[in-house]
């Protein structure tokens, strides 16, 4: 079975002894699990003030590596954002970006949200909305980081209707509540658990809707494909969530 | 690939009681090669302390699905502590009488508290392993009724003769791994939260193979994401099979 990743990232989580790997060694990691595409953001653009340095190193580095495509990550707390995104787009062609409000800490309701959504909008590029990088409830004491809450995104869902933009990082109650709410929203699966997972989520929510996420290096690349190869639903979707709802979505 | 899940809650809130539940429970963790799994019971369902006639009822259901399903439940005793000693030697030894092969301890109490001595008694004298939810409480409300990884390995400490079974490898974290050295009667599983990386490795390292315990605890967890974890861990096949499936195989003496 092979997958589009909607949510990997590339680079060292300080709260974690995980492997330290190039670039190309990650991309080797993904396909040895099937993942044919990836979209990836650098982590260290969560920690940076200003993460642009290394949105620009991370699309020059993905240009080597075909299975990885680079999603920059935009601190919307900074003035210089569209600057940014306009000089990534002269750089590579950007499919989505990718935003991380409570890391970087402004609001899904802020006006330069709304600027970015209607950019985005115009120039067809996807947004990709991270809710969580950890379990709240988990997390080392030193980062107490909340996800975003099920009502900012529901109030921006509802403020832009028909802007369709992919939300990772959702526990399944969440992906349950905001599906039935906001039905442009798109989530991936890589915090969603409950036994026959999958075959409970889409008694409500279109597959369409729904999107393989890994989230590499933070999880277990395996945890995450296996929990879609081995669920009791039709192949064909499987296939959908897998691959071909984030091909059709991003213009893979 | 040969599984034993030794952390499962098949009937979860009143939910998985029927046959036609069960029977399909079965054949779908089959087909992903789970050979026996470990039946918990319905622990919370009438909250943190159920009382005896509550526990009956949970340890019956649970009776109930070893009897549909002989060669794939293990069934593990729900006990509360805090009802004393008494009553609770009376379930646990009707428990026995009827095939069970374990305790559960939950969130009625503490693992380091008095009250755990009765029943640490009773399992030695049963030879029954003791499965004691942990939880990372540090600087968290909650170590009245959740054990902290310190706490659980208390226990096993002051019962060396009696396997503790330390629940939940992705909450009490590296902290309880580290508790856990050197503690030959102690066990940890791989049960519950979400599939951070890392960990396995790091209790494999720590502990060694011996001491690690494949564990889903369906239904709040997905299958596959459980066992996917495990496979998927930067670890030697070897490793790998004996936390599936041999660990859990000669502790719980199947042979």
């Amino acid at each position: 079975m092979t997958f589009i990743d909607t949510n990997s990232s590339y680079g060292h989580w300080p709260f974690a002894d995980l492997p330290k790997q190039t670039l190309s060694q990650f991309e080797t990691h993904l396909q040895k699990h099937g993942i044919e595409q990836a979209l990836v953001s650098r982590l260290e653009t969560i920690f940076l003030p200003d993460p642009n340095q290394s949105n620009r190193e991370h699309i020059l580095a993905c240009k080597r590596l075909s299975h990885l495509t680079p999603i920059p990550v935009l601190n919307l707390a900074n003035r210089d954002w569209l600057d940014n995104l306009e000089a990534y787009r002269r750089m590579t062609e950007i499919k989505a970006v990718k935003l991380y409000p409570n890391f970087h800490n402004y609001s899904l309701s802020s006006t330069r949200v709304a600027d970015l959504t209607e950019y985005l909008a115009k120039n067809e590029i996807r947004l990709i909305l991270n809710v969580r990088m950890l379990d709240e409830r988990h997390q080392y004491h030193g980062l107490a980081i909340k996800g975003v809450s099920k009502k900012q995104i529901i109030a921006y869902a509802k403020r832009f209707p028909d802007f369709p933009f992919l939300c990772t990082g959702l526990f399944r109650p969440e992906i349950l509540t905001l599906a039935e709410l906001c039905p442009q929203i798109r989530m991936d699966l890589s915090f969603a658990d409950w036994h026959d997972l999958i075959n409970g989520l889409i008694e409500t929510i279109n597959p369409e809707r729904l999107f393989f996420g890994s989230h590499t290096p933070l999880m277990v690349t395996k945890a995450n494909t296996y929990k879609l190869e081995v669920a009791a639903i039709p192949q064909t979707f499987k296939t959908q969530i897998a691959r071909e709802n984030a091909k059709a979505f991003f213009k893979l | 690939m040969r599984i034993i899940d030794c952390h499962a809650h098949p009937i979860f809130f009143e939910s998985g009681k029927t046959k036609q539940e069960a029977d399909k429970l079965v054949s779908y963790s089959k087909s992903l090669g789970i050979e026996r799994m470990v039946c918990l019971g319905d622990v919370l369902v009438h909250g943190p302390s159920p009382n005896e006639e509550q526990l009956r009822t949970i340890n019956d259901d649970t009776r109930q699905l070893m009897a549909w399903h002989p060669d794939f439940f293990i069934g593990f005793c729900y006990l509360n502590p805090t009802l004393g000693e008494k009553p609770l030697r009376a379930e646990l030894e009707r428990c026995v009488e009827a095939g069970f092969s374990g305790i559960k301890l939950e969130i009625a109490n503490n693992a380091r508290d008095a009250v755990m001595t009765p029943l640490m008694k009773a399992a030695e004298q049963h030879a029954l392993p003791v499965l004691q939810h942990t939880w990372d409480t540090l600087r968290k409300p909650m170590r009245k009724l959740h054990s902290d990884p310190i706490d659980t390995c208390l226990l096993a400490r002051r019962f060396p003769n009696v396997k503790v079974i330390m629940a939940h490898l992705h909450s009490f974290g590296v902290r309880g791994v580290l508790e856990a050295q050197g503690l030959s009667n102690l066990y940890i599983d791989t049960s519950s939260c979400l599939p951070f990386a890392g960990l396995i490795e790091y209790a494999v390292e720590k502990i060694g193979p011996d001491r690690i315990l494949y564990g889903s605890d369906i239904p709040i967890r997905e299958l596959g994401q459980c066992i996917g974890r495990v496979i998927g861990a930067d670890i030697d096949e070897e490793t790998k099979k004996r936390i599936l499936y041999s660990n859990a195989h000669t502790l719980f003496d199947l042979a």
